[in-house]
C-alpha cells in the first residue's frame, strides 16, 4: 500500500486518480474535525470537499518532506479559520438549538450517557471556535504537539498553552452546567 | 511555579504520546503544584469523552460532489498531456493556460471579495461561499473543457453543465457561443438541446431566434425549427422567411421551415 | 520532444517514378513521435471516400487513388499541379491535407490498431472505418458512414448518407452522438453495454432488440405485434436505458428508421 507522501507525489506528477484514495482515506477524519467544530453536518461536508479542492489547487507546494497529514490539515485549519471569519462577532450568541436540531437525527442513545455529551456539546459550543479547534486537532491521531505548531504556524510550547487553557475552560463550563439549574 | 509551566506539563500528561512513567512523574509534579488528583482526574475523563463525541456518518452528497469535481478536473486537463490534445495544441495552449489562469485568478479574487462582504453577513453566507467556490471551480472546468479540440469532450462538458443545479447567465451565453460557433455539428445540437430548457429566459429565446440564420449544418437548422415550433415562438417567422431565401437549403430543411411558418 | 515531419509530395499523375505504386496513386509513410502509444489522423477532405483500416503496423500509411484520371474528351491526364498530398506528424498526431477540391479523391489509410479519427468530407465517397480502437469524430455531408469492428465512441454527422456503427466495446464514461437528416441509423452495440439513449426520427421509426427501458414519464409506448423488433416509435424524443444506463447518446434522424441493434 502506498503511504499518503507517495500517493501526493503520483498526484504531482499528475496521476490525479489518487487524490481519490487520498480522499477515501481522510475524508472521515476531517469530517469529523470540521463537524467538532462547526456542528453542522453540511458545512462541514462543504468543508471537507474544499480542502480536497485545494490539494488539487495547491498540489505542487507539497515538498514532500513533511507528513501529508499535517500539510492537509494547514489547509483544514485555513478553511476553518476562513469559516469563522466570516460569521465572527456572531456566531456564538447561542447556537444550542442547531446543535439540538443535530442531535434529533440520532437515534437514542443511553440517556445518562446522552446527558453527559448533550452537556459536553453545549459547552464545546459555548468556547469559541478556535478552542474547540485546538482540542479536536490535539485528538486527532498521530498528531504530536510539534506537528501542530506547524499546522497552527507557533511553537509547541505555545500549542500546549492552548491545549491546556481551552480543556480548563471547557472544564469550568461543563461543570457548571453539573450543577442541575432546573 | 510559572505558570507556562505547568500548563505545558498539564498538556503533556494529557497527550497520548507519552509513556504511562512519564505520566506517573507528570502528575505527581503537578500535584506538587497544587493539583487535586480529583481535578486531573476529571480533566483526563472529560479529555477523553472529546474523542466520543457523535458524528454523523458523511453523506452520498460528499463523495458524488468529490468525485464529480475530480472527474471534470481530469477532463478539463487531460487533454493538455494526451495525445489528443497535441493536435493544434499549438494553437490552443496558449489560450486555454491564459484562460484558465484567468478564471483562476477570478475564483480567488472573488473568494477574497467574499470573504470581506461576508464579515457584515450571517453565517449563512459562508456556506453560500463554499458552495459558490465549488461551482466556480466546475464552471472554469466547464470552459476548459469547451476549449478542447475534442469534440467529444466539448459534448460531455455541455452534458455535465446540464446537470448544474444552478445554471447562471454565463454559462447560458457560453452554450450560445457554442451553438453559434462550434466546428461540430453535433456538438452544437447538443447546445440547442441544452439551451432549449430554458425557454424563459428571454436572452435565451433570442439567442436561438436569432442562430437560425447563421447556421449551415441541416442538422442544426432542423432542431433549431423544431425548437421554434415547440416554443410556439412567432418572432422567429422572420428568421424562418429569409432562411427560405436561401436556395442552397436543403430539401427537406425547406418543407419543414415551411410547414413551420404555415403552424406558427 | 518535439518531431515534425513535414512530406510533401506532388503527384505525377501517370508519370510516377515510382513504378510500385502504379498509375494515378499516390502514397506516404508517416511515422509517429511514439510508436507505442495511441494517435490520431485528421483529415479535411473535400471529395471521395475515405477508408481507414486498423493494422499491425506502426506508422500511418496513407495511398491517395485519383479517380477518373481521364477526362470527359478522352484526354488523359498527364501532370497536375493542383493535386497535392501532404501530412504533418507532431506528438503522434498526424494532420493529413489533400487538395481535393478539382478532383475526386480516394484515401486509403493505414493506422495503428489504437487511434483516433477526425475526418470531414463533402461529397463523392463514403467514410469507412475498420478494426480501430479510438475516438472517432467524423461528418461526411454526402455520404455514408460506417464503422466496423470499432471499439471506443464516435460522433458522427452526415445530411444525405446512413450511419452504421459496428461496435465490439464501447467506451463506458463516453457520450455518442450520431446524427443525420436523410439517412438511417444502425447502430449495432455489444450486449452488456450500459446507455442511456435519447432518440429520435421525425418520418420514420425506431427499432430494437435490445431490451430497452424506455423512461415513461416522458413518453407514451406504442409496440408493434408483427415485428420481431419491439417497436417504440414516438413523437419527439425517445428516452430509454440499455441495461443500467450509462453515457448518453444522442440519435438523430429526420427521415430515417434508426436500429438500435445487439451485436450477436
Amino acid at each position: 500500500m502506498n503511504t499518503d507522501n507517495e500517493l501526493m507525489l503520483q498526484l504531482k506528477e499528475g496521476d490525479l486518480d489518487k487524490l481519490g484514495i487520498l480522499f477515501e482515506r481522510h475524508k472521515k477524519n476531517l469530517f469529523g474535525f470540521f463537524f467538532k467544530i462547526t456542528y453542522d453536518r453540511d458545512v462541514s461536508e462543504d468543508m471537507v470537499q474544499e480542502v480536497f479542492i485545494k490539494i488539487l489547487k495547491y498540489k505542487d507546494s507539497f515538498r514532500g518532506y513533511g507528513k501529508f497529514s499535517t500539510w492537509m490539515y494547514s489547509i483544514a485549519h485555513n478553511v476553518s479559520v476562513d469559516h469563522f471569519r466570516k460569521q465572527n462577532k456572531y456566531v456564538f450568541s447561542e447556537d444550542s438549538e442547531r446543535l439540538i436540531s443535530v442531535e434529533d437525527h440520532d437515534h437514542e442513545l443511553n440517556t445518562i450517557r446522552d446527558e453527559r455529551f448533550d452537556m459536553l456539546n453545549r459547552a464545546m459550543l459555548k468556547l469559541v471556535p478556535d478552542k474547540r479547534e485546538i482540542l479536536t486537532l490535539s485528538k486527532i491521531d498521530g498528531l504530536k504537539y510539534k506537528e501542530l505548531g506547524r499546522i497552527l504556524n507557533c511553537s509547541e510550547n505555545t500549542v500546549k498553552g492552548r491545549v491546556f487553557r481551552a480543556l480548563k475552560e471547557l472544564k469550568n463550563i461543563y461543570s457548571k452546567m453539573e450543577v442541575p439549574d432546573k | 511555579m510559572k505558570k507556562e509551566i505547568i500548563e505545558k506539563w498539564m498538556a503533556e500528561f494529557l497527550s497520548p504520546d507519552i509513556s504511562e512513567g512519564e505520566k506517573e512523574e507528570l502528575k505527581g509534579k503537578l500535584i506538587q503544584s497544587g493539583y487535586d488528583k480529583f481535578e486531573l482526574e476529571d480533566m483526563e475523563n472529560l479529555y477523553s469523552m472529546l474523542d466520543e463525541i457523535d458524528v454523523p456518518e458523511t453523506s452520498n452528497k460528499l463523495d458524488m460532489n468529490f468525485y464529480r469535481s475530480l472527474e471534470l478536473y481530469k477532463d478539463a486537463i487531460s487533454d493538455k498531456s494526451s495525445h489528443f490534445g497535441a493536435f493544434i495544441s499549438s494553437i490552443f495552449k496558449k489560450k486555454y493556460v491564459l484562460r484558465f489562469t484567468y478564471s483562476l485568478t477570478l475564483v480567488v479574487f472573488g473568494w477574497y471579495l467574499g470573504s470581506w462582504s461576508g464579515r457584515i453577513d450571517n453565517n449563512n453566507v459562508k456556506i453560500q461561499l463554499m458552495s459558490q467556490e465549488i461551482s466556480q471551480m466546475r464552471q472554469v472546468m466547464i470552459y476548459t473543457m469547451l476549449d478542447q479540440p475534442s469534440a467529444m469532450k466539448r459534448i460531455k462538458a455541455i452534458s455535465y453543465a446540464d446537470e448544474f443545479e444552478n445554471v447562471d447567465d454565463k454559462i447560458l451565453n457560453t452554450f450560445l457561443d457554442t451553438l453559434n460557433n462550434d466546428p461540430n455539428p453535433n456538438v452544437r445540437l447538443a447546445a440547442v438541446e441544452a439551451l432549449s430548457r430554458f425557454p424563459d429566459i428571454q436572452f435565451v429565446r433570442e439567442g436561438l431566434v436569432k442562430s437560425i440564420l447563421k447556421q449551415e449544418s441541416p442538422l442544426v437548422q432542423v432542431a433549431l425549427i423544431d425548437l421554434m415550433l415547440k416554443l410556439k415562438e412567432k418572432a422567429s417567422k422572420k428568421e424562418l422567411t429569409r432562411l427560405l431565401e436561401n436556395r442552397d437549403l436543403n430539401y427537406s430543411v425547406r418543407s419543414k421551415t415551411q410547414e413551420t411558418i404555415r403552424l406558427l | 520532444m518535439k518531431i515534425i515531419i513535414r512530406l510533401c509530395l506532388y503527384s505525377l499523375l501517370f508519370c510516377s517514378s515510382l513504378p510500385f505504386f502504379g498509375s494515378g496513386t499516390d502514397q506516404i509513410l508517416i511515422p509517429l513521435s511514439n510508436p507505442d502509444k495511441p494517435g490520431t489522423v485528421s483529415i479535411n477532405h473535400y471529395k471521395g471516400s475515405i477508408h481507414v483500416t486498423g493494422y499491425s503496423g506502426k506508422t500511418v500509411m496513407i495511398t491517395a487513388n485519383y479517380r477518373n484520371p481521364t477526362n470527359s474528351n478522352g484526354m488523359k491526364l498527364i501532370s497536375s499541379s493542383a493535386v497535392t498530398l501532404s501530412a504533418t506528424e507532431k506528438n503522434n498526431v498526424v494532420v493529413v491535407k489533400v487538395n481535393s477540391y478539382r478532383r475526386t479523391i480516394d484515401l486509403d489509410i493505414r493506422v495503428p490498431y489504437e487511434f483516433s479519427l477526425i475526418i470531414s468530407n463533402d461529397d463523392n465517397g463514403d467514410i469507412l472505418v475498420r478494426d480501430v480502437s479510438g475516438v472517432f469524430e467524423l461528418n461526411n455531408n454526402n455520404g455514408d458512414v460506417k464503422l466496423f469492428n470499432v471499439s471506443g465512441s464516435a460522433i458522427i454527422s452526415t445530411i444525405d448518407g446512413n450511419i452504421l456503427t459496428d461496435f465490439i466495446n464501447v467506451d463506458p464514461e463516453m457520450p455518442m452522438a450520431l446524427s443525420t437528416i436523410e439517412g438511417q441509423i444502425d447502430m449495432n452495440l455489444p450486449g452488456n453495454a450500459n446507455i442511456s439513449l435519447k432518440m429520435r426520427t421525425e418520418y420514420g421509426e425506431i427499432y430494437s432488440d435490445f431490451n430497452i427501458n424506455i423512461d415513461k414519464r416522458k413518453i407514451n409506448i406504442r409496440k408493434h405485434k408483427n415485428t420481431r423488433s419491439t417497436n417504440i416509435t414516438l413523437d419527439g424524443w425517445t428516452y430509454g436505458k440499455i441495461n443500467n444506463g450509462g453515457p448518453e447518446y444522442l440519435i438523430k434522424t429526420l427521415n430515417g428508421n434508426i436500429y438500435i441493434k445487439k451485436k450477436k
